[in-house]
């Protein structure tokens, strides 16, 4: 157990980015892009949220191979995905599963819309009696 | 002998900072002037005695006093001096020890300025902040006590980690922490509030300059410690999304939403009760993130321990500190209300959409830090947070704000107005959008949707934030201070979004093998790797490669990015170059021997990267100018005399006589 | 009634800290990723066999019989702590061990198996990590525990303990798990 987590923070705290960069590149600049998309797709278990494409972790380094091989061998983006999945689980994925998390945030601001609609109303309603006055006009 | 004077003063002050806290509490409770005025003698002796323990901590680190179990761990004979100073705080037990430092040089700052403020008030202030001081110092002292020895004493250090040998790294702690304990005042001055059973108008100017400070140096903060993730580790990237980073984006969030509530306090004394939750609540995220730094309950680059004592003593902190404020809230807040009112497009409105898009941001950051870690907690299925998630969800209450923040300007109080202003407002969308479009099609070439957006609004932010002061420069009026940092803080705010925006649509990054005499093109320049030799630093032996870079054969830089191999530690590191003018940032960074006298390399361009540290350097500016507005330091008579008597029931927007 | 709403921000904290307190007490455990291959077969693998030279080690050698699959390596720390307690095992007869060299060299292997006892039935030498893969191991150590039938019933991304192997592994094979 120390060891993960000692390899976990040598990967954060020596960034040995000498090696996360990675020069081999596929012939065809399609299949290149496709691999330096999918890359950033993908968890470095070794890590804590770092995605393979940015870290020199050896784990990282196995992965982006596998990625390379599978895409020069034919296998569609969709395939690489499952061939990791199927090993590792949906934790892999740096895109978070679960579809509802993708909803809080607009969420959320719905119900801030609706606060917001709310403390309006009640201030323009108080308008008619309200004396008072700022205390200056600046701005700010 | 040293070591063990510090360790006294720390038990010193501790004391003091209890007395303090009693003295300030109990003096107003008690109306007794005697033990009010005791408050104001224990600040200065905490503040002297802090300066010697951490005096001696420093001394001891400059000095290579190896018998310090701290400075041996963390620093090295070989170290150059600065670092040697800065070890001093790039750990836990140090960087817990400047904490308090700080605070005590804050609290003497509060007693020192605060001489138009009632003394009772002011004297609760200081008791608050005595009870936060003695807290941290019984921590530090019972857990991670910076001047434990070492027996025996070791011959030399085992270095600091090289990955914090940086300048940036140096000032970045600092920075922060002077930001993070600021907000102890703002939330000071709330319980102290909430302790007088008063909060009105004058409470939120008294409240405001001391915040907007603690604002600039967290923004101060952030911006260093991006700006050092950049160019330190060498990929480019400057935000990661990491809990940590996300720790201390929150309290800014936060914080930036008290300042503009605490303005419409100050204005028209309303939101009265939601500026007394955000001061709590801003400060009480500073805390919060010193928990997930410190107890490895949440792991990432800064954590300095994982232990669960200090974790299980800092929760402890934390339910009081913030339990025990809330608490208060749910006595007090209930009794302030106000019955201004104000109108649909009125600066009000404007502003509490500010704050609750700001909250709503918040609380994503929030929600995706510790939603995977909650999962994990109650057995639900794996949920992944990374910053593909972030990075778009952010983006949900942010584009809004940025697009209000645009059309805000030209709001007034209470009536808005915004019809007369009609043709500025269409006016200056337009102009933003012609030279946004003209921007991003043409010189930069993006057929993304969000660039474009991204773009036209942060243009719209700029100009508008200069249609007014450039209209009462013209009608010779004159500007106060508080505008023009306004002004300067939100074109800041513009520069930022406009650098993140171009910068991250249009970047180019190539990963290659080169060897000496070749070349690489990415973009518009040509790269070309000259030589590479070996050096030596003060602690480093490096390969040091030669990289020109040209565009359209013209020279644009000549690059040194080395590989360095610390020896103490065993360390290797890459040292990214680059290349830096207002229009880009060039980087190469060196990789790998691959043989045969090849490397393997990493080069980037980015343009518009400096615009995002001009940018939060603007913002800082903006507000240590808001802060030096005159009127803040206008003396204060009538309120005196006010305050002197017993305190008056809350009530509701009433602004004394000759308020400015 | 309407003072309520001021209780949440209190309740809401409360909530926060419950959650830390027990996360903090759990904080070595949390950041196990749970293997996506249980109840899964093993994964099929042909690899060279250190101590054999010339000869492979397969998975269809061990059918029919307990097996614990251990991932590890000269440069792993751990899985030196771990490795009396891998002899302990063996001895006790209820698994036969099969060994994952991973990512290592050969010769230091050997000597490691030379110094400190061999308690593998056979050990597959994976050079590259490729099967390391197949398994889904992302570190040394990890143990699996294969049950007769080939079927991978446990995974452990950690180093074997006596209490780790009497609470989590012994069950599943006294209990005859499928």
């Amino acid at each position: 157990m120390k060891h993960r987590v000692l390899l976990a923070l040598l990967c954060m705290a020596l960034p040995f980015a000498a090696r996360a960069i990675d020069p081999a590149r596929l012939d065809d600049p399609v299949q290149q892009q496709r691999y330096e998309d999918l890359i950033h797709e993908f968890r470095c278990l070794q890590c804590t949220g770092e995605n393979i494409a940015d870290t020199p972790a050896q784990f990282a380094v196995d992965i982006r191979r596998q990625v390379r091989e599978m895409i020069e061998s034919g296998s569609s983006d969709a395939q690489v995905r499952q061939y990791l999945v199927d090993r590792y689980g949906e934790i892999i994925l740096m895109r978070p599963r679960p579809l509802w998390l993708w909803l809080i945030p607009g969420l959320m601001l719905i119900v801030g819309a609706v606060v917001a609609v709310r403390i309006v109303r009640q201030r323009r309603a108080l308008l008619a009696t309200d004396t008072s006055e700022p205390g200056d006009e600046e701005p700010a | 002998m040293i070591p063990e004077i510090g360790q006294y003063a720390m038990i010193l002050a501790m004391l003091l900072a209890a007395a303090q806290a009693f003295f300030g509490i109990a003096g107003p409770w008690r109306n007794s002037p005697r033990w009010i005025q005791a408050a104001f003698p224990a600040v200065a002796g905490q503040f002297v005695l802090l300066a010697v323990a951490f005096g001696c901590l420093v001394w001891s680190f400059v000095n290579n006093d190896f018998s310090v179990r701290l400075v041996a761990a963390n620093s090295n004979s070989a170290l150059p001096v600065y670092f040697r100073v800065a070890g001093t705080w790039g750990n836990h037990e140090g960087s817990l020890l400047f904490w308090v430092f700080v605070l005590s040089v804050w609290s003497l700052a509060v007693a020192a300025f605060s001489t138009s403020l009632p003394r009772p008030f002011v004297a609760r202030v200081l008791g608050v902040l005595g009870m936060i001081s003695a807290g941290f110092l019984l921590f530090s002292l019972a857990t991670s006590n910076p001047f434990e020895r070492l027996q025996p004493a070791r011959f030399d250090g085992v270095d600091l980690n090289p990955v914090l040998q940086d300048f940036a790294l140096t000032i970045h702690p600092p920075m922060l922490y002077i930001g993070y304990v600021g907000f102890s005042v703002a939330f000071a001055f709330a319980v102290a509030a909430m302790l007088e059973g008063k909060l009105d108008q004058v409470w939120a100017r008294w409240t405001r300059p001391w915040t907007t400070v603690a604002w600039m140096f967290l923004t101060v903060g952030i911006a260093l410690g991006a700006w050092w993730a950049y160019y330190e580790l060498g990929w480019g990237g400057y935000w990661a999304w990491d809990p940590v980073e996300n720790s201390i984006l929150m309290p800014w969030l936060l914080g930036t939403a008290l300042i503009h509530s605490l303005s419409v306090t100050d204005k028209r004394g309303l939101f009265k009760s939601w500026t007394l939750l955000l001061a709590i609540m801003a400060f009480s995220f500073c805390l919060l993130a010193t928990f997930m730094v410190r107890s490895g309950v949440l792991n990432s680059v800064h954590s300095f321990a994982a232990d669960p004592t200090r974790g299980m003593f800092i929760l402890l902190s934390l339910a009081v500190v913030i339990g025990g404020s809330l608490s208060l809230y749910i006595w007090r807040a209930p009794l302030l209300h106000s019955s201004a009112g104000f109108d649909l497009l009125s600066r009000e409105s404007f502003l509490l959409f500010n704050n609750i898009l700001l909250v709503v941001a918040t609380a994503v950051v929030f929600g995706g830090t510790l939603g995977p870690f909650i999962a994990d907690l109650t057995g639900h299925e794996t949920i992944t947070v990374g910053p593909p998630y972030y990075n778009s969800m952010f983006l949900i209450p942010m584009l809004p704000l940025f697009a209000l923040v645009a059309l805000g300007t030209f709001s007034r109080w209470k009536r808005g107005q915004l019809g007369e202003s009609r043709r500025r407002i269409l006016g200056s969308f337009v102009f933003a959008a012609i030279l946004g479009l003209a921007l991003i099609l043409g010189i930069y070439a993006d057929r993304s949707v969000l660039g474009p957006v991204g773009v036209v609004l942060a243009l719209w932010i700029i100009i508008t934030a200069l249609v007014d002061p450039v209209d009462r420069l013209r009608r010779r009026l004159s500007l106060s201070a508080a505008v023009l940092g306004m002004t300067l803080a939100h074109i800041g705010l513009g520069v930022v979004v406009l650098g993140i925006t171009v910068m991250e649509s249009d970047r180019l990054e190539m990963d290659v093998s080169m060897a000496p005499e070749q070349e690489q093109q990415v973009g518009h320049y040509v790269f070309r790797l000259e030589s590479i030799e070996d050096v030596l630093g003060p602690n480093y032996s490096a390969q040091r490669a030669r990289v020109t870079v040209t565009r359209n054969g013209k020279p644009e830089a000549v690059l040194f990015p080395e590989q360095r191999h610390y020896d103490v530690q065993q360390q290797t590191l890459a040292e990214a170059a680059l290349g830096v003018n207002l229009e880009r940032d060039l980087l190469a960074t060196l990789g790998d021997s691959l043989g045969g006298g090849a490397w393997s390399m990493r080069l980037q361009v980015r343009p518009l990267m400096s615009f995002v540290w001009l940018g939060a350097f603007f913002m800082a500016c903006g507000g240590l100018l808001a802060t030096l507005d005159r009127r803040y330091r206008r003396r204060r008579e009538v309120e005196q005399e006010q305050t002197a008597a017993a305190p008056l029931p809350p009530e509701s927007g009433v602004i004394p006589e000759n308020a400015t | 009634m309407k003072r309520l709403k001021f209780w949440i921000p209190l309740l809401g904290f409360a909530v926060l800290c419950v959650v830390f307190a027990i996360a903090l007490f759990r904080a070595p455990e949390n950041r196990i990723v749970k293997s996506a291959l249980i109840d899964k077969p093993m994964p099929d693998f042909a690899l060279p066999d250190l101590l054999k030279p010339g000869q492979t080690v397969d998975s269809a050698m061990f059918r029919g019989k307990w097996l614990l699959v251990n991932v590890w390596g000269t440069w792993c720390i751990e899985c030196r702590r771990e490795h009396p307690m891998l002899l302990d095992i063996q001895k006790g007869g209820k698994v036969e061990i099969l060994g994952l060299n991973y990512q290592d060299e050969d010769d230091k292997a050997r000597q490691w198996l030379e110094d400190l006892g061999n308690p593998y039935t056979a050990v597959g030498v994976d050079r590259e990590g490729r099967t390391g893969i197949d398994f889904g191991v992302y570190g040394a150590p990890e143990n699996f525990l294969v049950n007769p039938q080939g079927v991978i019933v446990h995974k452990l991304a950690l180093g074997i303990t006596p209490e780790i192997w009497r609470d989590e592994f012994l069950p599943l094979i006294e209990g005859g798990g499928t």
